[in-house]
């Protein structure tokens, strides 16, 4: 119930900032279409009991050799911690993802475009520090 | 001090007061509270800043670096574990700092500040210090085990 009255309000704050945006209601999902330096940046959000989860998938660090995966893993976890509101982490297949979790008690419309908008700062704090590691010889 | 932010860092003070939290140093002028916690009879300390305008940031130490260093190219398996734990919890955050000491951080929009959000938030990080020696510590043993090396 609780997570159904999340759902609607965060449909509405997008509706509101005139996001692009996809609404699966049956699975309770939102895709939401940004544009970054000309690249499309897919925002999605899922609702589960007691959070709304903002994330975007950065791209797989799977097939790198293991020197370049350390020092990517280090930057992200620096990363953590330099900024207040990024948060990285990666799935068991080595998917790079920055998750935003907002207590359904602490949403409004302020605190859900802080998380919102620390997803899009991690997508260009990956293009900045991470692509280089990733392209480097 | 302006009035706000002496406003807000009292509010943070009176949270942890409520919540019957042991204050063992503060810094009124970097807006710092330092707590010392006790999880499993072990102590753990707790940093709450406040960083104006708008973050509350809660920190404790995991482990040294100096230990994370003696791992050599390994500590990227515990890097890993460290991301995975992330990713799949929504109340933790783990991160390092240029000297490799891990820290688990929490960090609060004040325009979430309440007590109940300070409570949650503030609870995850010994939460956190359980979960960390409890799935990837005993992997940090394994791994100095096997390269023959002596971490505390």
């Amino acid at each position: 119930m609780f997570g159904a009255l999340a759902f609607e309000k965060v449909s509405r704050y997008l509706a509101l900032l005139g996001k692009k945006m996809e609404i699966d209601r049956e699975k309770r999902v939102i895709r939401v279409h940004e544009k970054l330096n000309e690249e499309e940046v897919i925002v999605e959000i899922q609702f589960s009991k007691n959070w709304v989860v903002t994330y975007v998938t950065l791209g797989s660090i799977k097939e790198l050799p293991d020197n370049k995966k350390l020092k990517i893993l280090e930057k992200l976890l620096l990363l953590n911690r330099n900024y207040a509101e990024v948060c990285f982490g990666i799935d068991d297949q080595y998917n790079v993802y920055c998750e935003e979790d907002t207590l359904l008690e602490a949403l409004t419309l302020d605190v859900f475009l802080e998380e919102y908008n620390a997803v899009l700062i991690a997508f260009e704090l990956w293009e900045k520090e991470i692509m280089p590691i990733i392209k480097s010889s | 001090m302006s009035i706000s932010t002496e406003r807000l860092y009292q509010r943070i003070k009176f949270y942890l007061n409520l919540l019957k939290k042991k204050i063992i140093y503060e810094d009124k002028e970097k807006f710092i509270i330092t707590v010392e916690e006790r999880v499993d009879d072990e102590p753990l300390v707790v940093t709450v800043v406040y960083l104006p305008p708008v973050w509350i940031h809660l920190r404790a130490k995991l482990i040294d670096g100096s230990e994370m260093e003696k791992l050599g190219g390994s500590k990227y398996i515990i890097y890993r574990e460290l991301l995975k734990l992330s990713f799949r919890s929504a109340e933790f955050k783990f991160a390092i700092d240029d000297q490799s000491n891990i820290y688990i951080t929490q960090d609060i929009h004040i325009a979430a500040l309440t007590f109940d959000v300070f409570e949650e938030e503030y609870n995850a990080i010994p939460a956190a210090y359980k979960t960390f020696h409890k799935e990837i510590y005993p992997e940090m043993k394994n791994l100095a085990e096997t390269q023959k090396i002596d971490i505390t």
